[in-house]
C-alpha cells in the first residue's frame, strides 16, 4: 500500500454525480462507497440545527430525501456556478430551490435561512469526496486535479477553483472533462497501436453540459485540436422536457412558478427515473401529483422521449461538426469516437452518434467513471509519478477586449493551444488621466454586448501625463488551466510594476476567504461525523472483500495467518459498529490506523487474489 | 501548406532534439529554465531560420520544447509562472511558423527588413483590383457568383504565395529585395482577408503580435 502523504487526487465534479479517483502503482482507481458505487450524487441537503449550526447531508441520502426536504435540498449546482441570474432565468421555475441575485452579477441560493453561493454548495460535495479519499488513503489530502466542461468559460473555472478552496483543496490543475476521458481511453489506444497518431472525437454528454473535443493522440502526447460545446445542455434538459410533457396542461403553471417545491422535486424525480428506465425498456410508468389533480399515473413510451430529445441531440451534432471544422478534420479521418457522460447511455444518443460519424462509438469504459480516472492520471503526472505524458489543451472561446463603439477586438482566437498570450497597448484620452478601464470579453460574437464579460479591469496608478502619451502594455495570459491572468506595465515612465489590475466581477478573494472561515465553522462538527461514516463504509467494503478472498483463496495461506486475518476482521467490524453507535466518542484517527493496518495485514491475500484474477483473464 | 516541401535544408538539425539549434530551454544537469530570445520564433523552437521547414520536423521541435518547459513540470510557483509564459511563447511561435505568410514575415523581420507598420505599400494593380473584388462580393447574390469570386481569389493567393516563398528563400538579399518582399506580403495578407470575407463574414482577426 503506497501511503505517500502528498497524494494528489482526481475529482470529477459533475452536475448529477461526482467522483473521486486516486493514482496508484497499477494505474488510477475510482474510490467507491460501501455498496461499490463510485458515484456520489451532487445533491446537498442543509437543515439548521440548534445553535447556529447546520446539518449537512450529501450524496445518496440527500438525493433520496429530495422530495421530503424540498426547499432544503439543492441539485445541479454546476449549472449555476460562475453564472449570473440572467444566465439561468429560463430554468429557475423548474428548480426545487429558490435562487436570487448576489453581489456583482453572481447568484445565491437561499437554504436553511441563509444565502449560499454556488461555490459554497459545491464545496459540500467536494468536501465529501475529499473525506472519501482521506478514508481510503489513510492520510490527509490537500491537493486535487479537478475537471470542468471544456466549454466552461473563465468565470466558471475560477468559481470551481474557489469551491475547491472552500473544501480545503488546493487545485493544482484544472483539466477539461473530454480531455480527461481521452487520457483514460488513450492508454488503451496506445497499447493497441503504438507509433501511429490517432485522431479521436470525445462526445461528452453529461447531466448538465455537452462538450465535444477532437484530439490527436500521438504516443505520449495528447493534443486537443479543437473543442466545442454548450454548458447548458445535458440530461437535466431531457428531464425538463419530460417534466413539461408529464405536467401536460399544468406545464404553464409549472413554468410560472405555480407549483410548490415538493411537487416540482417529485415531478423532476419521476421524469428522471422514467428517462433512465426508458434506456432499457420501451415503456415506463410514472406517478406524480400536481395541485388540484391528485395522484396522476402516466405511461411514457421511448419513442415519445426520443421525439422530445431529438432537437437537443441535433444541437450536439452541430457542435461536433463545428469542432471538426475548426480542427480541419473530416469524418473519414477519424480513428475513434468515444462516448462519455451518463446521458450517452440513451439509445437515441448512441444511434444518432453512430449515424453521424458512420462508425460504432467506443463505450469500453464506464461513461460515469472515465473522467475521474483521467483526472487521477493527470494527478499522477503532477506528483511526478509518470512524467512521459504531455497534455496540450486549447482555450474553448475567443478572448477579446471592447474597442470603440462596443465592438470586440479579438486577441486570442478560440482553439488556440494553451498556455497562450497576447499583448495589447492602451493609452489615455484625457490629460493627467491615471486609470484606464478595460473590458475583457470571451465569446465568438462581434459585439461586446453579445459576448460574456469576463472582467472589467481597472488599470490604476498610471503616472499623470498628457493624453495619449502613456503607453500601458497589458499582457493577457491564459494558463494551462484555461484561466486568464492579466499583468500590466507602463512603458513610458519605466514604472514597470506600477500599474495595478483590479478585477470587478464574480467573488473577490476576500469574499471567498470570508466564506472559507464561515463554512469551516459550520463544517467542523459535520466533518467529523462525515469522516467516520466514510471510514465505517470503507471498513465494510474492505472486510467484505477480504472475506470473499479468504473463502476463495484462504487454503493457500498458512493456517495461523488465516486465523489472524479472521480475528482482525472481526475486531475491525466491532470497532466500526461501535463508531456507528456513538460517533462522538470515537477516535477517528485510531479507526483509520486500524483500517490501514488491516490493509497491510491482508496484503499477501490480496496479492494471491490479483495473481489468480490475472491468470484467469489471460487464460 | 508549403512547409511540406521536400527540399528541407537544416530543420533536421533539431531532430536529435536534445541538441537543438540554439540549445535547450532547460539546463540538462540542474533542470533550471534558461533565458530565451523571446522575440525570435526560430531560435525559441530551435529550428533553422529558413523558409522551407517540414511540417513534421517543426512539430517535433515544438513538442520537444513544450515538454521541456511545460508548467506541469514546474517545481515552484515562480518557475510555474515563467514556464507558463515560455510555453505560451512557444505555442505562439509554432502557430506563426506553420503559416507560410507569417513564417516569411518573421524571416523578413529577422533579416532587418521593413516592418508591416513601416512599409505599407503593395502592387498598385492588386490594390485597385481588390476594390473591384470587394464590390463584386457585396453584390454577389447567387452562390455561384460568390464561388467564382472565391476560386479567382484562391488562384491569386496561390500565385502570391509562390512569390512570397521565392522572396523569402532569397533572404537576406539587399534592401530593395526586402522592401519588395514586404510589399508581396502585404498583398498576400490582403488577399487572405478578402478570402475570409467570402466565408460568410467569419473574418479571422489578424493576430496581435
Amino acid at each position: 500500500m503506497s501511503a505517500t502523504p502528498d497524494t494528489i487526487i482526481g475529482i470529477d465534479l459533475g452536475t448529477t454525480y461526482s467522483l473521486v479517483a486516486v493514482p496508484g502503482p497499477g494505474g488510477p482507481r475510482v474510490l467507491r462507497d460501501a455498496s461499490g458505487d463510485a458515484r456520489l450524487p451532487s445533491v446537498v441537503t442543509l437543515r439548521p440545527t440548534a445553535g447556529a449550526g447546520l446539518q449537512v447531508e450529501v450524496g445518496w441520502a440527500a438525493r433520496s430525501g429530495i422530495v421530503q426536504s424540498a426547499g432544503a435540498s439543492v441539485h445541479s449546482v454546476k449549472r449555476l456556478i460562475g453564472r449570473s441570474l440572467s444566465d439561468v432565468q429560463a430554468e429557475l421555475p423548474f428548480l426545487a430551490y429558490p435562487v436570487a441575485a448576489g453581489p456583482r452579477d453572481t447568484l445565491q441560493v437561499r437554504l436553511a435561512g441563509r444565502d449560499f453561493t454556488p461555490q459554497e454548495l459545491s464545496a459540500f460535495v467536494l468536501r465529501a469526496l475529499r473525506e472519501r479519499a482521506i478514508a481510503a488513503l489513510g492520510h490527509d489530502v490537500r491537493r486535487a486535479v479537478i475537471t470542468v466542461p471544456a466549454y466552461f468559460d473563465d468565470v466558471q473555472r475560477q468559481a470551481t477553483r474557489q469551491a475547491a478552496e472552500l473544501a480545503g483543496l488546493d487545485v493544482v490543475r484544472i483539466i477539461n472533462e473530454p480531455t480527461a476521458a481521452a487520457l483514460a481511453y488513450g492508454i488503451g489506444l496506445r497499447a493497441k497501436d503504438r507509433g501511429r497518431p490517432h485522431t479521436v472525437v470525445v462526445y461528452d454528454l453529461g447531466g448538465g453540459t455537452f462538450d465535444v473535443s477532437v484530439l490527436r493522440i500521438d504516443g505520449d502526447v495528447f493534443e486537443v485540436l479543437s473543442t466545442a460545446g454548450d454548458t447548458h445542455l445535458g440530461g437535466d434538459d431531457f428531464d425538463l422536457l419530460l417534466m413539461k410533457r408529464l405536467a401536460g396542461d399544468d406545464a404553464a403553471s409549472l413554468a410560472a412558478g405555480g407549483v410548490d417545491a415538493a411537487q416540482r422535486a417529485a415531478l423532476r424525480q419521476a421524469a428522471e427515473s422514467a428517462k433512465v428506465r426508458l434506456s432499457e425498456a420501451d415503456e415506463a410508468e410514472v406517478e406524480f401529483s400536481l395541485p388540484g389533480a391528485g395522484l396522476t399515473r402516466k405511461r411514457v413510451r421511448r419513442a415519445e422521449l426520443e421525439a422530445l430529445c431529438a432537437p437537443l441531440i441535433d444541437r450536439t451534432l452541430a457542435h461536433c461538426d463545428a469542432a471538426l471544422r475548426d480542427a480541419g478534420i473530416v469524418v473519414a479521418e477519424l480513428d475513434e469516437v468515444v462516448l462519455v457522460g451518463g446521458s450517452t447511455r440513451m439509445p437515441l444518443v448512441r444511434r444518432r452518434v453512430e449515424q453521424h460519424f458512420g462508425r460504432r462509438p467506443c463505450t469500453a469504459l464506464n461513461p460515469d467513471e472515465v473522467v475521474a480516472l483521467g483526472a487521477a492520471m493527470q494527478a499522477a503526472v503532477l506528483s511526478g509519478g509518470s512524467t512521459d505524458l504531455l497534455l496540450l489543451d486549447v482555450t474553448p472561446l475567443s478572448l477579446g477586449i471592447e474597442t470603440m463603439g462596443g465592438a470586440v477586438g479579438k486577441l486570442i482566437l478560440r482553439n488556440t493551444t494553451i498556455p497562450c498570450r497576447a499583448v495589447e497597448s492602451f493609452t489615455t484620452f484625457v490629460d493627467g488621466q491615471t486609470a484606464i478601464l478595460v473590458r475583457v470579453l470571451q465569446g465568438e460574437r462581434e459585439l461586446a454586448a453579445d459576448c460574456r464579460e469576463l472582467a472589467r479591469f481597472e488599470l490604476r496608478g498610471i503616472p499623470p501625463m498628457p493624453a495619449g502619451i502613456p503607453k500601458v502594455e497589458v499582457e493577457f495570459l491564459i494558463d494551462a488551466n484555461g484561466i486568464l491572468n492579466v499583468a500590466a506595465r507602463e512603458l513610458r515612465s519605466g514604472q514597470s510594476a506600477g500599474v495595478q489590475v483590479l478585477p470587478n466581477r464574480g467573488l473577490t478573494d476576500d469574499e471567498v476567504r470570508r466564506a472559507v472561515v464561515e463554512s469551516q465553522q459550520h463544517a467542523a462538527a459535520d466533518a467529523l461525523t462525515h469522516r467516520l461514516i466514510d471510514l465505517c463504509n470503507q471498513v465494510d467494503f474492505d472486510t467484505q472483500k477480504a472475506e470473499q478472498m479468504l473463502a476463495r483463496h484462504g487454503d493457500r495461506l498458512p493456517r495461523e495467518e488465516r486465523a489472524r486475518i479472521e480475528r482482525e476482521m472481526a475486531a475491525l467490524r466491532t470497532r466500526a459498529a461501535e463508531a456507528r453507535r456513538d460517533p462522538r466518542q470515537t477516535d477517528a484517527d485510531a479507526l483509520h490506523r486500524a483500517l490501514t493496518d488491516f490493509g497491510h495485514g491482508t496484503l499477501t491475500l490480496a496479492e494471491i487474489g490479483i495473481r489468480e484474477a490475472l491468470a484467469e483473464a489471460t487464460k | 501548406m508549403s512547409a511540406s516541401q521536400s527540399d528541407v535544408p537544416s530543420a533536421g538539425a533539431c531532430s536529435a532534439c536534445g541538441a537543438a539549434v540554439g540549445g535547450s530551454l532547460r539546463c540538462a544537469s540542474c533542470g533550471a529554465l534558461l533565458p530565451a530570445d523571446e522575440s525570435d520564433a526560430f531560435s525559441l523552437l530551435g529550428v533553422a531560420p529558413v523558409f522551407d521547414l517540414a511540417a513534421d520536423d517543426l512539430r517535433r521541435c515544438w513538442l520537444a520544447r513544450v515538454r521541456q518547459v511545460h508548467p506541469d513540470r514546474a517545481r515552484s510557483d515562480e518557475e510555474r509562472m515563467r514556464s507558463q509564459r515560455l510555453a505560451a511563447l512557444l505555442n505562439d511561435a509554432y502557430t506563426a511558423l506553420q503559416d507560410p505568410i507569417s513564417r516569411a514575415d518573421r524571416l523578413l523581420n529577422r533579416s532587418g527588413g521593413p516592418d508591416a507598420s513601416i512599409e505599407r505599400g503593395m502592387d498598385p494593380l492588386l490594390l485597385a483590383e481588390s476594390l473591384e473584388i470587394r464590390e463584386a462580393l457585396s453584390e454577389a447574390v447567387s452562390p455561384e457568383s460568390a464561388a467564382t469570386i472565391r476560386s479567382d481569389l484562391a488562384a491569386r493567393l496561390e500565385e502570391a504565395l509562390i512569390k512570397v516563398a521565392e522572396g523569402a528563400r532569397a533572404l537576406p538579399g539587399d534592401a530593395e529585395h526586402r522592401v519588395a518582399l514586404r510589399r508581396e506580403l502585404n498583398g498576400a495578407t490582403l488577399l487572405l482577408r478578402l478570402m475570409s470575407q467570402t466565408e460568410g463574414g467569419q473574418e479571422r482577426d489578424v493576430r496581435h503580435a
